[in-house]
């Protein structure tokens, strides 16, 4: 290739994507050790590796190593190639992969050594929160940078979903970690003091998280639905109208959803209604989401029957529509009253978690991952669908056994006797459950022997060492 | 006026917006076009995807291994 040819950074595309897989069995793992120790309470070896410890971890490293890897890697092949450009500041690209695995390398050491600001999903301490802020920022310069510099006049969808999920976690970590910082015994011990104070400390705990799932976990993984499932499906999406309403519609209702997490606390009882509202409001602009995706196969199905990349983001569609559905029924105040604090819930988030988020990345990666290595396709698209058959099994088996054990811990712990007194002891509900938890180990081991099938693939397709950085092309009639 | 006025305010705002953008994608017959040529917009560069997968004959290095 000449020298003059201007080519697509694939570079830092390749180690997110590689890091994604990596980072994806990590956390996985994670979670199917906690899992045992719910089986297994011996395998608690404390007080590193005691449940307490590792299961922020587990959240962390699934949400922000292994879907925060494969949100960079496709956001910036889409934006690219959507953009007949090549990302802007690539030198600031290089720090976004190196700061990000620096978090992700800090959060593994801090939150089992016991560094937390305890809240949820937002558990680093400031010291990495502002490394955080940091990276977020020069993500958001290479990536809008890209786009300025774009060779076409649109902006794709794609996009759309990707910046919205760029811009609005940034105001969501800015605002959530707004906090006093402090070391608590000299420098190797920084503790963090929340800004906020009671219930309002909650309600802003829980607007971050709820906008957490909302926008990093449904418009990034949107985002990637937009492109990857018109390019594999070799046909444009279904409805470009309804992805701007629909759109457009998630923006102005998920950022109030937050207090369906709150019901029945302190929060006034009409921010709670109000959460519910917009909760149940959101079922529409989810399913258009839904709806377009699967839609855009109409017409097309039997490519379903014996292409596994499309077998991985369809059912990522239908997983979203299930958990898009569940989700506004679940924030419903009387279902929550049955559903809150039981293993449902967990059921739930595993069901857009692994159904979702995790079946679309490892669709997209799949389709990355022999592009940016120059191969024709994965070194075996039979362990490929293996991996999806393994990964469904085990998703169906952890999303059952949670429901059944969560309605089961409800109605347990709701049950009175005559005299007005509890029918059973909390513990009387955690022996009940033991059995559903093995079950949800199973298909939690399941999900990761999938992501080691996965990852033998991948280092099979790596082999060789080619690379290949794609020539920037303009399309014909196209003008800036 | 007091804050909440403004709160209301806020929301009748955001709602009316929000029909604005339903009617500029679905009312307006002259945005029809655009929306077909940014839909095929993951399509404009199908030459890119040969060259990445090692298929291309043209400058683009063959690599199968």
């Amino acid at each position: 290739m000449s020298a003059t040819q201007s080519t697509y950074n694939y570079k830092v595309v390749r180690q997110f994507a590689v890091m994604t897989v990596i980072w994806g069995i990590v956390g996985m793992l994670v979670g199917v050790i906690i899992a045992a120790q719910l089986v297994w309470p011996d395998l608690n070896f404390g007080p590193w590796l005691t449940y307490g410890r590792l299961r922020p971890l587990h959240t962390n490293a699934v949400i922000f190593a292994f879907g925060g890897c494969a949100l960079f890697a496709t956001s910036y092949y889409v934006v690219q190639r959507t953009s007949h450009a090549r990302l802007f500041a690539g030198g600031l690209a290089a720090f976004t992969f190196w700061g990000w695995q620096l978090v992700i390398l800090l959060a593994a050491l801090s939150l089992p050594l016991g560094f937390t600001s305890g809240k949820e999903y937002a558990e680093l301490e400031w010291p990495i929160d502002i490394l955080i802020t940091l990276v977020w920022v020069s993500y958001a310069i290479v990536f809008f940078g890209t786009i300025a510099k774009r060779k076409v006049s649109h902006i794709y969808v794609a996009n759309w979903f990707f910046g919205s999920m760029i811009l609005t976690v940034a105001v969501l970590h800015l605002v959530n970690s707004a906090e006093i910082p402090v070391f608590a015994a000299g420098i190797l011990t920084p503790k963090s003091y929340s800004a906020y104070a009671g219930v309002q400390d909650a309600m802003v705990q829980w607007w971050y998280g709820h906008n957490a799932v909302g926008f990093f976990l449904t418009t990034g993984f949107l985002g990637i639905m937009y492109y990857f499932v018109p390019k594999q499906a070799g046909r444009p999406i279904y409805s470009y109208r309804l992805s701007v309403v629909h759109f457009w519609a998630l923006i102005f209702t998920y950022m109030w959803a937050g207090p369906h997490h709150l019901h029945y606390t302190a929060l006034p009882d009409w921010t709670q209604s109000v959460g519910m509202i917009f909760s149940l409001i959101l079922l529409a602009p989810s399913w258009g989401g839904m709806i377009n995706g699967i839609m855009t196969l109409s017409g097309a199905w039997g490519k379903l029957r014996d292409d596994p990349i499309l077998k991985f983001l369809i059912t990522s569609l239908s997983f979203y529509g299930m958990s898009t559905f569940e989700g506004p029924m679940m924030s419903i105040k009387t279902v929550n009253a049955l559903s809150h604090y039981t293993d449902w819930t967990v059921g739930h988030v595993h069901s857009g978690a692994l159904g979702w988020v995790a079946m679309i990345t490892i669709g997209s990666m799949y389709y990355l991952l022999p592009r940016l290595f120059g191969k024709p396709q994965m070194h075996s698209v039979k362990l490929m669908t293996v991996h999806f058959w393994v990964a469904t099994i085990g998703i169906v088996l952890y999303i059952a056994s949670m429901w059944i054990a969560g309605v089961m811990q409800g109605l347990m712990w709701r049950t009175s006797n005559p005299d007005g007194t509890l029918a059973y002891s909390f513990v009387e509900s955690v022996k009940a459950t033991y059995p559903f938890w093995a079950i949800r180990l199973v298909g939690g081991v399941l999900f990761l022997s999938g992501m080691l099938i996965m990852a033998y693939n991948m280092f099979k397709t790596m082999a060789g060492g080619s690379t290949v950085d794609a020539p920037v092309l303009v399309p014909a009639g196209q003008h800036a | 006026m007091d804050i909440n006025d403004l709160r209301s305010l806020v929301t009748v705002v955001f709602l009316v917006t929000f029909l604005g953008i339903v009617w500029w994608a679905y009312g307006l017959k002259g945005n029809k076009k655009r929306f077909e040529e940014a839909a095929n917009l993951p399509f404009a560069d199908e030459e890119v995807d040969r060259a990445e997968l090692g298929l291309s004959s043209g400058n683009e290095k063959r690599k199968i291994s």
